[in-house]
């Protein structure tokens, strides 16, 4: 809001300037002259006043855009409490971030791949996990557009178990974690060649061994039956024979 | 025995007593002065030179919470030389080795929503890697 004031005085001054300009343009010379043209020094073409005037008029936009998006904030969490048009969300390292809704300008959507769906204010619940953006004044984010998506965790580590019986890895994180990975059948689990980095996708578990370094994916559904157990969405072998290469 | 052969007898021995005593006590700061502590230039914690010369891994480009107006974004950053880089997200992994001491990765793509990007990087020959963790966000609606 300040920003666009500022713009919108700023444009008005560089204006109230050209206009003036044109106002002190001195006459052009009566009949009674001798015919010989003596042209006005400070007068100029009017096709390049109107070049000059559209210049200036691009450079405000474009000053104008450059400042709105920089005021603009993104943050994501889970919806820890809504009430009126307050949302509040909390995010996987527990910073909490206060939202306000405008019932007239926020607009609501559920992501599906690369599409988005349009939602109502009144189907966001507790437990979303929602995207916001928009400018943050005062430590609140006045949301102008608000997403639903799914979260997902990008994690590392080295395997600690391989069973393929009950096809699950279990795996130490990067973060001292120990996460069990259940790896459904039709997921395919890529492994990197020692030598040449390239990526593979492996049929069974035999080629994946303890003390190998993996990288994975997976979303948290709410409806895990253990903890820090979770379905795999993609996984990525780096085998440890890479790393004794000299 | 005579009344003077006594005290005679007497004064002898205790004359002969505070001799040996004073001659022990001259005895004991001789040997005192000539102790010297011996000292040697062994050092018996062996100097170990630090490797310092690994690159840490750092990403100037982008900012970790930023917004994006297009598909993609390019990924910019250092770590040593040699090293093994994984860029992963929920969309896409790319896997290279770093050029002398700086990386970029060109145009990764972006999801519509949060997208969550993990940098790793394993020097030459260890296991143990350098992460770090992005959030960029891809939203076509501002």
């Amino acid at each position: 809001m300040k920003t666009n004031f500022i713009a919108v005085l700023i444009l008005t001054v560089l204006l109230a300037q050209t206009s003036v300009a044109v106002n002190a343009q001195t006459t052009s010379p009566s009949a009674s002259v001798s015919p010989s043209k003596t042209a006005s020094p400070s007068a100029k073409p009017a096709s390049e006043e109107d070049k000059q005037i559209e210049s200036v008029k691009n450079s405000v936009a474009n000053k104008v855009e450059e400042l709105r998006k920089k005021g603009q904030k993104a943050a994501a969490g889970n919806i820890t409490a809504i009430k009126d048009n307050k949302v509040t969300i909390k995010n996987s390292l527990d910073v909490i971030t206060e939202v306000k809704l405008d019932p007239q300008l926020t607009k609501v959507y559920q992501i599906s791949g690369a599409s988005k769906k349009d939602l109502k204010q009144t189907d966001l619940k507790k437990n979303m996990y929602i995207i916001v953006s928009g400018p943050l004044l005062d430590n609140v984010i006045s949301a102008n557009v608000v997403y639903v998506d799914e979260q997902y965790f990008v994690k590392s580590g080295k395997v600690v178990e391989v069973n393929a019986t009950e096809a699950f890895l279990k795996i130490s994180t990067s973060e001292r974690d120990t996460i069990t990975l259940d790896i459904e059948s039709r997921l395919k689990v890529q492994i990197m060649d020692s030598k040449t980095t390239e990526l593979s996708t492996i049929t069974s578990y035999t080629k994946v061994k303890e003390g190998d370094t993996v990288h994975f994916i997976y979303t948290k559904s709410g409806d895990e039956k253990q903890v820090n157990r979770y379905s795999a969405l993609k996984v990525i072998v780096i085998p440890q024979e890479y790393f004794l290469q000299k | 025995m005579k009344k003077e052969t006594l005290i005679a007898i007497i004064l002898g021995v205790a004359a002969g007593l505070g001799v040996a005593v004073v001659m022990l006590e001259k005895a004991k700061e001789h040997q005192m002065t000539n102790t010297q502590a011996i000292t040697t230039t062994l050092q018996l914690t062996p100097k170990v030179s630090v490797n310092n010369s690994l690159q840490q891994l750092e990403i100037s480009q982008p900012e970790n919470g930023s917004i994006s107006s297009t598909k993609s974004v390019d990924i910019k950053g250092k770590s040593s030389a040699g090293a093994l880089i994984i860029v992963q997200s929920p969309i896409k992994t790319i896997i290279q080795k770093v050029e002398k001491d700086a990386f970029e990765i060109k145009a990764f793509p972006l999801a519509l929503g949060e997208n969550t990007v993990r940098v790793s990087v394993y020097p030459k020959g260890s296991q143990t890697g350098q992460e770090k963790e992005l959030k960029v966000y891809y939203l076509d609606e501002q």
